[in-house]
Protein backbone atom coordinates (compact mmCIF):
# COMPACT_ATOMS: atom_id res chain seq x y z
CA UNK A 1 0.00 0.00 0.00
CA UNK A 2 1.10 3.55 -0.67
CA UNK A 3 3.21 4.81 2.26
CA UNK A 4 1.66 8.28 2.27
CA UNK A 5 -1.83 6.77 2.57
CA UNK A 6 -0.80 4.88 5.65
CA UNK A 7 1.17 7.67 7.25
CA UNK A 8 -1.84 9.94 7.06
CA UNK A 9 -4.22 7.56 8.79
CA UNK A 10 -1.86 5.85 11.22
CA UNK A 11 -2.44 8.50 13.92
CA UNK A 12 -6.16 7.89 13.64
CA UNK A 13 -5.76 4.09 13.76
CA UNK A 14 -3.62 4.29 16.89
CA UNK A 15 -6.04 6.68 18.60
CA UNK A 16 -9.00 4.49 17.60
CA UNK A 17 -7.32 1.45 19.18
CA UNK A 18 -6.53 3.44 22.33
CA UNK A 19 -10.17 4.50 22.53
CA UNK A 20 -11.18 0.92 23.29
CA UNK A 21 -8.70 0.46 26.14
CA UNK A 22 -5.18 1.43 27.20
CA UNK A 23 -2.51 -0.48 25.36
CA UNK A 24 1.27 -0.81 25.36
CA UNK A 25 3.45 -0.09 22.34
CA UNK A 26 4.10 -3.64 21.23
CA UNK A 27 0.41 -4.44 21.43
CA UNK A 28 -0.46 -1.46 19.22
CA UNK A 29 2.15 -2.44 16.67
CA UNK A 30 0.83 -6.00 16.69
CA UNK A 31 -2.84 -4.98 16.30
CA UNK A 32 -2.09 -2.72 13.36
CA UNK A 33 0.40 -4.92 11.54
CA UNK A 34 -2.13 -7.75 11.63
CA UNK A 35 -4.42 -5.62 9.47
CA UNK A 36 -1.96 -3.89 7.16
CA UNK A 37 1.77 -3.84 6.72
CA UNK A 38 3.69 -1.15 8.58
CA UNK A 39 7.27 -0.57 9.52
CA UNK A 40 6.95 -1.40 13.20
CA UNK A 41 9.51 1.16 14.26
CA UNK A 42 7.39 4.04 13.00
CA UNK A 43 4.71 3.57 15.67
CA UNK A 44 6.99 4.80 18.46
CA UNK A 45 7.81 8.20 16.91
CA UNK A 46 4.08 8.56 16.29
CA UNK A 47 3.25 7.75 19.92
CA UNK A 48 5.82 10.29 21.10
CA UNK A 49 4.27 12.89 18.82
CA UNK A 50 0.82 12.15 20.29
CA UNK A 51 2.38 12.42 23.76
CA UNK A 52 3.90 15.87 23.11
CA UNK A 53 0.63 17.04 21.54
CA UNK A 54 -1.10 16.03 24.77
CA UNK A 55 -3.34 13.45 23.08
CA UNK A 56 -2.06 10.53 25.14
CA UNK A 57 -0.48 9.98 28.54
CA UNK A 58 1.69 7.06 29.60
CA UNK A 59 2.17 4.98 32.71
CA UNK A 60 4.34 1.99 33.53
CA UNK A 61 2.75 -1.24 34.67
CA UNK A 62 4.46 -4.41 35.81
CA UNK A 63 3.41 -7.62 34.08
CA UNK A 64 3.54 -11.28 35.08
CA UNK A 65 5.93 -12.07 32.29
CA UNK A 66 8.62 -9.91 30.76
CA UNK A 67 9.50 -6.28 31.46
CA UNK A 68 7.29 -3.50 32.85
CA UNK A 69 5.19 -2.17 30.03
CA UNK A 70 4.59 1.42 29.08
CA UNK A 71 0.86 1.84 28.61
CA UNK A 72 -0.66 4.61 26.51
CA UNK A 73 -3.96 6.14 27.46
CA UNK A 74 -6.06 8.58 25.42
CA UNK A 75 -6.64 11.99 27.07
CA UNK A 76 -9.82 14.08 26.78
CA UNK A 77 -8.00 16.19 24.20
CA UNK A 78 -7.00 13.00 22.40
CA UNK A 79 -10.59 11.79 22.29
CA UNK A 80 -11.64 15.07 20.69
CA UNK A 81 -8.81 14.88 18.16
CA UNK A 82 -9.66 11.26 17.38
CA UNK A 83 -13.35 12.02 16.82
CA UNK A 84 -12.45 14.91 14.54
CA UNK A 85 -10.03 12.74 12.52
CA UNK A 86 -12.62 9.96 12.22
CA UNK A 87 -15.27 12.44 11.11
CA UNK A 88 -12.93 13.87 8.46
CA UNK A 89 -11.89 10.39 7.39
CA UNK A 90 -15.51 9.25 6.96
CA UNK A 91 -16.37 12.30 4.89
CA UNK A 92 -13.25 11.95 2.79
CA UNK A 93 -13.47 8.20 2.19
CA UNK A 94 -17.19 8.46 1.32
CA UNK A 95 -16.41 11.16 -1.25
CA UNK A 96 -13.56 9.11 -2.72
CA UNK A 97 -15.72 5.95 -2.88
CA UNK A 98 -18.45 7.93 -4.64
CA UNK A 99 -15.98 9.26 -7.15
CA UNK A 100 -14.50 5.84 -7.85
CA UNK A 101 -18.02 4.36 -8.11
CA UNK A 102 -19.03 6.93 -10.72
CA UNK A 103 -15.89 6.26 -12.68
CA UNK A 104 -16.34 2.47 -12.73
CA UNK A 105 -20.03 2.86 -13.65
CA UNK A 106 -19.11 5.13 -16.55
CA UNK A 107 -16.47 2.68 -17.76
CA UNK A 108 -18.70 -0.38 -17.36
CA UNK B 1 21.06 -6.96 13.26
CA UNK B 2 21.11 -7.82 16.97
CA UNK B 3 19.26 -5.87 19.65
CA UNK B 4 22.41 -4.26 21.09
CA UNK B 5 23.64 -3.14 17.70
CA UNK B 6 20.21 -1.78 16.78
CA UNK B 7 19.92 0.24 19.99
CA UNK B 8 23.47 1.53 19.58
CA UNK B 9 22.77 2.73 16.04
CA UNK B 10 19.51 4.31 17.13
CA UNK B 11 21.25 6.00 20.05
CA UNK B 12 23.85 7.49 17.72
CA UNK B 13 21.15 8.78 15.35
CA UNK B 14 19.43 10.48 18.31
CA UNK B 15 22.39 12.77 18.95
CA UNK B 16 20.51 16.05 18.50
CA UNK B 17 18.08 15.65 21.40
CA UNK B 18 18.19 15.79 25.18
CA UNK B 19 19.66 12.90 27.16
CA UNK B 20 16.45 12.12 29.08
CA UNK B 21 14.44 11.99 25.88
CA UNK B 22 17.09 9.82 24.27
CA UNK B 23 17.03 7.33 27.14
CA UNK B 24 13.24 7.32 27.03
CA UNK B 25 13.16 6.52 23.33
CA UNK B 26 15.80 3.79 23.65
CA UNK B 27 13.76 2.26 26.50
CA UNK B 28 10.71 2.06 24.17
CA UNK B 29 12.70 0.10 21.61
CA UNK B 30 14.36 -2.09 24.25
CA UNK B 31 10.87 -2.93 25.53
CA UNK B 32 9.79 -3.75 21.99
CA UNK B 33 12.70 -6.17 21.60
CA UNK B 34 11.88 -7.84 24.91
CA UNK B 35 8.19 -8.16 24.04
CA UNK B 36 9.10 -9.55 20.64
CA UNK B 37 11.37 -12.12 22.25
CA UNK B 38 8.45 -13.24 24.44
CA UNK B 39 6.49 -13.63 21.21
CA UNK B 40 9.14 -16.10 20.07
CA UNK B 41 10.76 -13.84 17.48
CA UNK B 42 14.51 -13.59 17.03
CA UNK B 43 16.35 -10.29 17.51
CA UNK B 44 17.14 -10.21 13.79
CA UNK B 45 13.46 -10.54 12.85
CA UNK B 46 12.45 -7.79 15.24
CA UNK B 47 15.20 -5.44 14.03
CA UNK B 48 14.17 -6.14 10.44
CA UNK B 49 10.52 -5.28 10.99
CA UNK B 50 11.34 -2.20 13.06
CA UNK B 51 13.06 -0.58 10.10
CA UNK B 52 16.30 1.32 9.68
CA UNK B 53 17.41 2.79 13.06
CA UNK B 54 19.09 5.75 11.33
CA UNK B 55 15.84 6.76 9.60
CA UNK B 56 13.88 6.42 12.82
CA UNK B 57 16.47 8.45 14.73
CA UNK B 58 16.34 11.24 12.17
CA UNK B 59 12.57 11.48 12.48
CA UNK B 60 12.78 11.81 16.28
CA UNK B 61 15.47 14.46 15.96
CA UNK B 62 13.44 16.49 13.45
CA UNK B 63 10.28 16.31 15.60
CA UNK B 64 12.25 17.32 18.70
CA UNK B 65 13.98 20.29 17.01
CA UNK B 66 10.71 21.57 15.52
CA UNK B 67 9.14 21.35 18.96
CA UNK B 68 12.02 23.30 20.47
CA UNK B 69 11.83 25.97 17.74
CA UNK B 70 8.11 26.31 18.46
CA UNK B 71 8.54 26.85 22.20
CA UNK B 72 11.61 29.06 22.17
CA UNK B 73 11.51 30.94 18.86
CA UNK B 74 14.90 31.83 17.44
CA UNK B 75 16.44 32.08 14.01
CA UNK B 76 19.02 29.41 14.88
CA UNK B 77 16.35 27.12 16.28
CA UNK B 78 14.16 27.24 13.19
CA UNK B 79 17.28 26.84 11.05
CA UNK B 80 18.23 23.62 12.84
CA UNK B 81 14.62 22.37 12.66
CA UNK B 82 14.52 23.06 8.93
CA UNK B 83 17.85 21.33 8.38
CA UNK B 84 16.69 18.29 10.35
CA UNK B 85 13.46 18.12 8.35
CA UNK B 86 15.38 18.43 5.10
CA UNK B 87 17.60 15.60 6.31
CA UNK B 88 14.59 13.27 6.32
CA UNK B 89 14.72 12.82 2.58
CA UNK B 90 15.63 14.17 -0.82
CA UNK B 91 12.02 15.18 -1.50
CA UNK B 92 12.13 17.49 1.51
CA UNK B 93 15.04 19.35 -0.05
CA UNK B 94 12.51 20.74 -2.54
CA UNK B 95 9.37 21.12 -0.46
CA UNK B 96 11.15 22.63 2.55
CA UNK B 97 14.29 24.39 1.33
CA UNK B 98 12.81 26.24 -1.66
CA UNK B 99 9.88 27.87 0.20
CA UNK B 100 12.31 28.70 3.01
CA UNK B 101 14.72 30.47 0.66
CA UNK B 102 11.84 32.36 -1.01
CA UNK B 103 10.53 33.57 2.35
CA UNK B 104 13.97 34.67 3.54
CA UNK B 105 14.53 36.53 0.26
CA UNK B 106 11.18 38.32 0.43
CA UNK B 107 11.78 39.32 4.06
CA UNK B 108 15.27 40.57 3.23
CA UNK B 109 14.05 42.62 0.25
CA UNK B 110 11.25 44.16 2.34
CA UNK B 111 13.72 45.02 5.08
CA UNK B 112 16.06 46.74 2.61
CA UNK B 113 13.13 48.70 1.10
CA UNK B 114 11.93 49.73 4.56
CA UNK B 115 15.37 50.92 5.66
CA UNK B 116 15.99 52.74 2.39
CA UNK B 117 12.73 54.66 2.76
CA UNK B 118 13.54 55.46 6.38
CA UNK B 119 16.85 56.95 5.24
CA UNK B 120 15.60 58.64 2.07
CA UNK B 121 12.61 60.32 3.77
CA UNK B 122 14.54 62.38 6.38
CA UNK B 123 17.22 63.28 3.81
CA UNK B 124 14.57 64.57 1.42
CA UNK B 125 12.78 66.52 4.16
CA UNK B 126 16.06 67.87 5.52
CA UNK B 127 17.22 68.92 2.05
CA UNK B 128 13.93 70.67 1.38
CA UNK B 129 14.06 72.53 4.70
CA UNK B 130 17.61 73.70 3.98
CA UNK B 131 16.50 74.76 0.49
CA UNK B 132 13.56 76.76 1.91
CA UNK B 133 15.85 78.44 4.43
CA UNK B 134 18.13 79.37 1.55
CA UNK B 135 21.12 77.56 3.04
CA UNK B 136 21.48 75.40 -0.04
CA UNK B 137 20.00 75.70 -3.49
CA UNK B 138 19.43 73.40 -6.40
CA UNK B 139 19.13 70.30 -4.21
CA UNK B 140 15.38 69.92 -4.65
CA UNK B 141 14.16 70.07 -8.20
CA UNK B 142 10.53 70.60 -7.35
CA UNK B 143 8.48 72.56 -4.82
CA UNK B 144 10.29 72.46 -1.47
CA UNK B 145 7.12 72.31 0.73
CA UNK B 146 5.92 69.33 -1.31
CA UNK B 147 9.31 67.70 -0.83
CA UNK B 148 9.05 68.15 2.95
CA UNK B 149 5.75 66.29 3.06
CA UNK B 150 6.91 63.69 0.56
CA UNK B 151 9.94 63.06 2.80
CA UNK B 152 7.73 62.65 5.87
CA UNK B 153 5.44 60.34 3.90
CA UNK B 154 8.34 58.18 2.74
CA UNK B 155 9.69 57.91 6.29
CA UNK B 156 6.29 56.79 7.59
CA UNK B 157 5.94 54.30 4.75
CA UNK B 158 9.40 52.90 5.56
CA UNK B 159 8.51 52.56 9.25
CA UNK B 160 5.21 50.87 8.35
CA UNK B 161 7.04 48.38 6.13
CA UNK B 162 9.51 47.56 8.92
CA UNK B 163 6.70 47.13 11.49
CA UNK B 164 4.70 45.09 8.96
CA UNK B 165 7.76 42.99 8.32
CA UNK B 166 8.02 42.21 12.03
CA UNK B 167 4.43 40.91 12.11
CA UNK B 168 4.86 39.08 8.82
CA UNK B 169 7.98 37.34 10.12
CA UNK B 170 6.13 36.21 13.25
CA UNK B 171 3.21 34.94 11.20
CA UNK B 172 5.51 33.11 8.78
CA UNK B 173 7.38 31.60 11.73
CA UNK B 174 4.16 30.11 13.11
CA UNK B 175 3.07 28.89 9.69
CA UNK B 176 6.57 27.50 9.12
CA UNK B 177 6.41 25.44 12.32
CA UNK B 178 3.01 24.05 11.37
CA UNK B 179 4.28 23.24 7.90
CA UNK B 180 7.32 21.39 9.28
CA UNK B 181 5.09 19.38 11.65
CA UNK B 182 2.72 18.51 8.83
CA UNK B 183 5.66 17.65 6.63
CA UNK B 184 7.11 15.27 9.22
CA UNK B 185 3.70 13.70 9.86
CA UNK B 186 2.65 13.19 6.24
CA UNK B 187 5.22 13.76 3.52
CA UNK B 188 8.11 12.02 5.17
CA UNK B 189 7.32 8.36 5.39
CA UNK B 190 8.05 6.92 2.00
CA UNK B 191 11.06 5.21 3.54
CA UNK B 192 9.97 4.76 7.12
CA UNK B 193 6.60 2.99 6.76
Amino acid sequence: MNAQFKKGVLDMCVMALLGLRDRYGYELVHEISERFEISEGSIYPLLRRLLTEGYVTTYLQESDEGPARKYYSLTKQGIMARDELIREWREFSAAVSDLIGEMTNAEG
Amino acid sequence: MQKDEYLKKLGLALSGISETERQDILADYAEHFEMGALDGRTEEEIAESLGDPKTIGREYTAVSLVKRAEHSPSAGGIGRAILATIGLGLFNLIVVLIPFICIITILAVLLVIGFSLCCAGPILTGGAVLEMLGIVSGVIFFSAPAAIFLGIGLTCLGLLIIIGEFWLARLLYRIGIRYLKWNIAIIHGSESI
